[in-house]
Order: C-alpha cells, then sequence, then structure tokens
C-alpha cells in the first residue's frame, strides 16, 4: 500500500455498492427530467427552404457570390486567400496556415450548379456563354446594375424575382433559372457535392452547404431564438432549454472588452480560454492559488466528523 | 532487460487487489462529497449506454421516433447532470487541496476529463441536426478558423464531428477516467487537511 490510508483507522465500506446506488440515483434523475422536459428539437434549415420563404434574398446572396462581396468569399484562409481575420500580436495562425478547406463561392454557389442544371435545362447553356465571352468589364457592369437594381426595388410575383429593367446581361435569367433550382431542392444537393471529401456517389459532409446559409439566413432565426453571440448565445439552447453553462467563463470573455471590442476576440477569447485550462490542470503546483484550501475552511465542513471524533479523544 | 519481467515485477509489488478494491477505508471518508465521484461516473455510464443505442439506430430514428426522442433526452439530460456533478465533484476536490501529498497525477487526469469532456459535449452540439447544430457549426468555424485548427478539427465537417463524438473522445476519457481511478486507489483517500502540516 503506497497510501496513507492506512495510517488512519478503518471502517467497512462497499465501493461496488456506492458506485451502483450513484448509478442509479442519476438514472432516476436523468428519466424524470427526460420525462418532464423532453429535449430541445429544432428542424434544421434548408437551402430548399430558404430560396421558397425568402427569394428575393436568396437572389442577393447568390449576386454576392458572383460579385465575390459575400462574407464566405472575403473570408480569407482556411476558405480563400485574402487578409486573415484574426491575430494575437500580430501571430494569425490561420494566416501562416493558408487556405486548407478552399471554396471558391463564385464557382461553388453560382458557375458549377447552374453547369449542373444545364445538363437537365438546355435553355442555360447560351447563358453561360454569353456570360463567359463577355469582357470582364461588361460582365462586372451586368453584376453591379441588377445587384443594385435587386437591392433597391425588387419584388416577387408569379414565381419570379423582378426588377426595373435595364442593362444586365444574361445575369437576370441565371439567377432565376438558380433560384428554380434552389426551390426544388436540388440547389443544395448539387452545391454539397463539392465539399471536401464528397465525390459523386457518398456525401458524408456539408460544408458547402453550411457556408453557403451561414450569414444572414441563419443569422435571423438565430436572433429570434436568443442565439446570438451578444445575447449570451455561447451559452444557450434553443426554446430556454439549459445550454452548455460550462462555458460560461468563455462565453462572459465575448461581453468583456477587449475581447468584445476587438476583430481578433475569437482568438483572444480561446488563447484566454486555453491559459485558464493551464492554470486549472497545474494549480496545485501554482503559489498562493493552491493556499485557498486551507484559507477557506471549507474542508473542516467535509471532515467535521473526523476533527470532532479527534477532539473527543 | 526483459521488460514483461520488469512490468511484471513493479506491479507485483506495488499494486494489490485489496489496494484496488478495498472493502476497508479510512473513517474520514465519511460525508456526501465522496458521493459526486460516482455521480459523475454514473452519468457517464449513462452518456454512453444512451449514446450507443442512438449510434446505432441513427439520428433520423432519435430526431424523429417517440423512442429515439426519449434516448435522445436521456442523452441530453445525462450531459447535464454529468457537468453538474463534475464540477460538484471538481470542487469539493479543490477544497479539500486533493492532490496533497503525491496525488498530483489524480488531480492532473481528472482536470483532463473535464477539458477533454468540454470537447466532448461541444462536438455532440455540432451533430444533433437541428437548426441549433447549423448555428453552432457557422459560429464555432471563425474561432477554430483563427486558431488554424481547421485541418485537426473542421466544426463545419458533419462525419469528422461524429467520429471525434463518438469514438475518438469518448475513447480519451475512458483512457484517461482509467488512469483517474487507478490514480485514486494507487494512493488512497487523500487524508484530512492536519493543522499542524499546513
Amino acid at each position: 500500500m503506497k497510501g496513507s490510508e492506512k495510517l488512519y483507522k478503518m471502517k467497512e465500506a462497499d465501493l461496488v455498492k456506492e458506485v451502483s446506488i450513484g448509478f442509479l440515483i442519476v438514472l432516476v434523475l436523468v428519466l424524470i427530467l427526460s420525462f418532464i422536459f423532453k429535449s430541445p428539437v429544432e428542424n434544421p434549415i434548408s437551402v430548399h427552404q430558404y430560396a421558397n420563404k425568402y427569394p428575393i434574398s436568396f437572389d442577393r446572396v447568390e449576386m454576392r457570390n458572383l460579385l465575390g462581396t459575400s462574407q464566405i468569399s472575403q473570408y480569407g484562409p482556411p476558405f480563400n486567400k485574402g487578409a486573415p481575420q484574426q491575430n494575437l500580436f500580430g501571430v494569425s495562425p490561420e494566416g501562416i496556415l493558408g487556405v486548407l478547406t478552399p471554396i471558391n463561392p463564385k464557382y461553388a454557389y453560382v458557375i458549377y450548379p447552374l453547369k449542373q442544371e444545364a445538363k437537365v435545362n438546355k435553355s442555360i447553356t447560351p447563358l453561360l456563354t454569353e456570360y463567359n465571352n463577355a469582357l470582364p468589364s461588361v460582365r462586372h457592369l451586368w453584376e453591379n446594375n441588377y445587384y443594385k437594381a435587386l437591392s433597391t426595388n425588387a419584388y416577387y410575383v408569379n414565381g419570379r424575382v423582378e426588377t426595373v429593367s435595364g442593362n444586365y446581361g444574361p445575369i437576370p435569367q441565371m439567377i432565376s433559372d438558380l433560384l428554380t433550382f434552389g426551390k426544388s431542392g436540388l440547389f443544395a444537393r448539387t452545391i454539397n457535392a463539392l465539399s471536401p471529401g464528397n465525390n459523386n456517389v457518398y456525401s458524408y459532409n456539408f460544408e458547402n452547404r453550411l457556408l453557403f446559409l451561414q450569414g444572414s439566413p441563419l443569422a435571423k432565426i438565430a436572433q429570434k431564438q436568443g442565439l446570438l453571440g451578444t445575447q449570451w448565445g455561447i451559452l444557450k439552447e434553443i426554446d430556454s432549454y439549459p445550454g452548455p453553462w460550462w462555458l460560461g467563463f468563455y462565453g462572459s470573455l465575448y461581453h468583456i472588452p477587449p475581447y468584445s471590442t476587438s476583430n481578433s476576440g475569437d482568438l483572444m477569447a480561446f488563447s484566454t480560454f486555453i491559459v485558464a485550462f493551464l492554470i486549472f490542470i497545474f494549480l496545485p503546483f501554482i503559489p498562493g492559488l493552491n493556499k485557498i484550501p486551507y484559507i477557506v475552511p471549507v474542508y473542516k465542513i467535509i471532515w467535521r466528523r473526523y476533527y470532532n471524533e479527534k477532539k473527543q479523544l | 532487460m526483459n521488460l514483461t519481467t520488469k512490468i511484471k515485477k513493479e506491479i507485483s509489488e506495488n499494486i494489490d487487489f485489496d489496494q484496488m478494491l478495498p472493502d476497508k477505508l479510512p473513517v474520514y471518508v465519511s460525508s456526501f462529497v465522496y458521493m459526486f465521484g460516482s455521480l459523475t461516473l454514473g452519468a457517464l455510464i449513462i452518456l454512453i449506454i444512451s449514446g450507443v443505442i442512438m449510434v446505432w439506430q441513427g439520428p433520423i430514428w432519435y430526431e424523429t421516433s417517440s423512442v429515439g426522442l426519449i434516448f435522445r433526452s436521456i442523452h441530453f439530460w445525462g450531459a447535464q447532470v454529468f457537468f453538474f456533478f463534475m464540477i460538484l465533484h471538481f470542487l469539493s476536490n479543490f477544497f479539500i487541496a486533493g492532490w496533497r501529498e503525491g496525488r498530483i497525477l489524480t488531480w492532473i487526469t481528472g482536470a483532463l476529463i473535464f477539458v477533454v469532456s468540454i470537447i466532448e459535449a461541444f462536438s455532440g452540439f455540432l451533430i444533433g441536426g437541428g437548426f441549433y447544430a447549423q448555428w453552432n457549426q457557422v459560429q464555432a468555424k471563425d474561432v477554430f478558423s483563427a486558431l488554424g485548427a481547421t485541418p485537426i478539427f473542421n466544426v463545419l465537417n458533419n462525419i469528422q464531428m461524429l467520429g471525434f463524438h463518438i469514438i475518438i473522445l469518448p475513447l480519451v476519457i475512458v483512457i484517461l477516467l482509467v488512469l483517474h481511478l487507478f490514480f485514486i486507489r494507487y494512493k488512497g483517500v487523500v487524508p484530512p487537511i492536519d493543522n499542524e502540516r499546513k
């Protein structure tokens, strides 16, 4: 026996019984909670739903992807080239590692699905040819004109998004075909085929589908559920169910400066979190912190019977 | 040197069955706080059993069928209860300075279980199959991208997160737990803080 247990008076104990009772107590508690409160179930948001419910927003997202101005187009590493978003003391891990899961939203969300759709809808091929044959400056003019029209004066009628007439080239019809594709549910399957690790037969990764919905499509619903970062969303679940409250320290960092004000808030908060964990793991070696148990006399309550018996002796 | 002989000798000299599974404990082990560890272990067992059933039947089953939803709820509340008792276990061991007299590895393995459990629970939130999972995935990608962790932990990749949640991280937790339990029994239950010795 290496331990110091046998320096003390011993008493009968039944560890197997204790663990079994522990298991039964927890089982009963969990079953009661499960049957009374159930668990949070919320259907996922599909691109198909989004296209049907918000056709004008869908078209705007597609135009931003075509223009290269969408959030994901301008993300930078690890998704595409560009300036890294976050750094800590001038060091940016994402910048150093570069593009690791490449995505080109213009191709992945606009050109590729149109090419796929063109296989069954031959009227799309001439649109793509006209677009590809145009001078880059002309393409850019069409795209800018149409995005401006969509942003300022667009309405949805008879299953189509309409705007004022203008110099848009083939763009309105291309985007309209993408909306039809989106509303059918086939768009989501098509864009997902390009997610890393997928092929034509197997799809295990839904990365590209998620990245299409990131930004306003998911944020609108998150805001209603109070799940935005500014609403303490990190610590919450939907419908007031308990969330990961054990991340309380990490979640609260996002609400205090400089974490709440810096562009590198995520990197700063996570680095602080790692430091906090190192302190936690090596707490017994940290002078001051390792003396707290002696100063706060909780141990006297825990071992009160032992101390009382010792006093009586 | 015969490694087998050396290990056999070390084990036979230092570890005995009575020490690993004792039927007698020191008198100071008499407080409900000693139950927190067993309760945490109980919750872990419930999580493993419900998790195995869930992965066996698949996400559509536990998202839509009435029986599946029960197991989903058990898994959800099991995680809440697991963290509740684990934090109580940690707090009580902190306030009795449970690392004293050569029990540093017991503390470190316990702390590591807590850290890995946080990642485990987080990966579970990402594969729930609902809006909450989607939202957490796109939000968390900013953190993990900023860290440069995408090549090893891509939160947008469901199959990778599923692998982490059902195999890799539980395996790490169970290995750490075996070590944690071994160290507890190897060194014995930490003795009371002695006024003369502090």
